[in-house]
């Protein structure tokens, strides 16, 4: 087991000053994940593949009515048995952390509509953007890394979304070139490279790279990232910016910028998990009241790995 | 990414095989190829609107991978049997699990000799991509990261 720095610890006990809830949260974030998959309902139907995964006596559980297409696997598989199953081999399900559904769920993309996902790879969320849209419409899902790029494309294909255009750009660049060709859309989904305190379960390496600097460092890049991708918004579009980190240099000081710079106003979103409001103050910096209208995903609320999500509108 | 959009001749040649193989009536894409295979964007872009995006942006991939074109023959990729599987009527070989176990291991499948062409493969209601049957053997072209072998 990894120790977390005393940093990380103390900011940690500043977000959740009661000591029960600390002491949650710290024995959460040591244990394995759940395993969460997602239905791709491009190519079958929540049922359908419930009852497949069944026959091969897989123990499913759907814990959201409306959102059928969630799925946690409850009983202890083989290392690797969810990945090799021929049902994720020919594009059936998703391998994906239920928080890190909750930005396109937020982002609530409708068929026919065009879409933005700017820090796109591996695909998990533009997979599920695209099943949302029905294949329809049109997807830009870009990213600058090579090896990330070939990952997405390549999860793309398995999921058969075919409505999507792959790019390769800076993302600031790339809002820039789109800016610069007149190009709007419906629905943007900016979920931002993070310090990624909220993977630890999944990646518990993180609390040994995790630092300060890197944290502040990465604030800045989010806001360049944030600003570039919200002046490409339609009136009456929606923006979700998301990380899976808790800390609020990357998330409640991003969009409280963000809303100084260009005046999108933050909408609830409806999320099927637990979520506590925004943050209203951090080292003295205070935000604007509707903060409180993000959300907040922890690790011992439900049982899941850390998330923020933002939705913005502009009017 | 170099893509070039179907021309009217082409588009029509490609649907007149996918019926006359398959059954597939007029599948509601928008086709082009690239240097490599054909593909298609299901969105509702126009053809002058995606243009545009691929002259100006450093475009890595564009819709999805539907097939190749061997001998006259086009074989459908594996995603795009299942986009399809509702229209496929004609030339489904049906294999059974043994075989399935094999096929998705990235071998090739022993068949009746009097089969020849391009065949959409089926276990069960699962489409499992197409194999080209030839001299008693089915060639298998599963992709290799979509092998079960490989993990």
């Amino acid at each position: 087991m990894i120790t977390p720095k005393p940093l990380f610890e103390e900011r940690m006990r500043r977000l959740l000053p009661e000591e029960t809830d600390f002491a949650e949260f710290s024995k959460k974030i040591h244990e394995y994940p759940l395993n969460f998959i997602r239905c791709n309902t491009l190519k079958i139907s929540p049922v359908q593949l419930k009852k497949r995964l069944e026959e091969k006596e897989w123990k499913i559980k759907q814990p959201f009515s409306v959102h059928q297409e969630i799925m946690l696997v409850e009983n202890k598989l083989q290392p690797g048995e969810i990945g090799k199953a021929i049902e994720h081999l020919i594009g059936y399900y998703y391998v994906q952390e239920v928080s890190s559904m909750m930005p396109a769920l937020a982002l609530e993309p409708k068929p026919g509509e065009f879409v933005l996902d700017l820090c796109a790879s591996p695909g998990s969320k533009t997979t599920q953007i695209a099943a949302l849209m029905q294949n329809s419409g049109a997807i830009i899902a870009n990213d600058k890394a090579v090896d990330r790029i070939i990952a997405l494309c390549s999860n793309l294909e398995r999921c058969a979304v075919g409505n999507t255009i792959v790019t390769k750009e800076d993302a600031i660049f790339l809002c820039q070139k789109l800016d610069n060709l007149g190009i709007r859309f419906d629905k943007i989904l900016v979920d931002v490279p993070c310090s990624g305190e909220g993977n630890i379960r999944g990646n518990p390496k993180t609390l040994i790279t995790w630092s300060l600097g890197a944290i502040r460092q990465l604030s800045d890049l989010q806001k360049k990232i944030a600003i570039s991708a919200a002046a490409l918004l339609k009136k009456g579009g929606t923006m979700v910016y998301s990380t899976c980190t808790h800390a609020p240099e990357e998330n409640e000081a991003v969009v409280s910028f963000l809303m100084q710079k260009t005046g999108l106003k933050i909408e609830k979103a409806s999320l099927p998990l637990k979520c506590r409001p925004g943050i209203f103050e951090w080292e003295k910096r205070g935000f604007a009241e509707e903060i409180e209208n993000t959300c907040r995903i922890y690790p011992h609320d439900n049982d899941c790995e850390g998330f923020f999500v933002a939705k913005l509108k502009k009017e | 990414m170099w893509v070039r959009f179907l021309s009217k001749g082409k588009k029509k040649e490609l649907l007149r095989v996918l019926k006359k193989s398959f059954g597939i009536e007029k599948p509601p894409f928008l086709f082009f190829e690239t240097s490599k295979e054909t593909r298609i964007f299901t969105g509702s872009v126009s053809k002058d609107d995606l243009g545009m995006l691929v002259k100006n942006l450093r475009i890595q991939s564009m819709g999805l991978y539907f097939a190749k074109k061997e001998d006259g023959e086009f074989r459908l990729s594996l995603d795009a049997t299942h986009l399809l599987s509702k229209e496929i009527k004609k030339n489904i070989l049906e294999i059974s699990d043994e075989q399935k176990d094999k096929w998705m291991n990235g071998e090739n499948l022993e068949i009746d000799e009097s089969l020849k062409g391009i065949f959409i493969v089926k276990n069960k209601e699962d489409f499992l991509s197409s194999g080209k049957a030839s001299n008693g053997k089915l060639f298998n072209f599963i992709p290799k990261e979509r092998r079960t072998g490989n993990y």
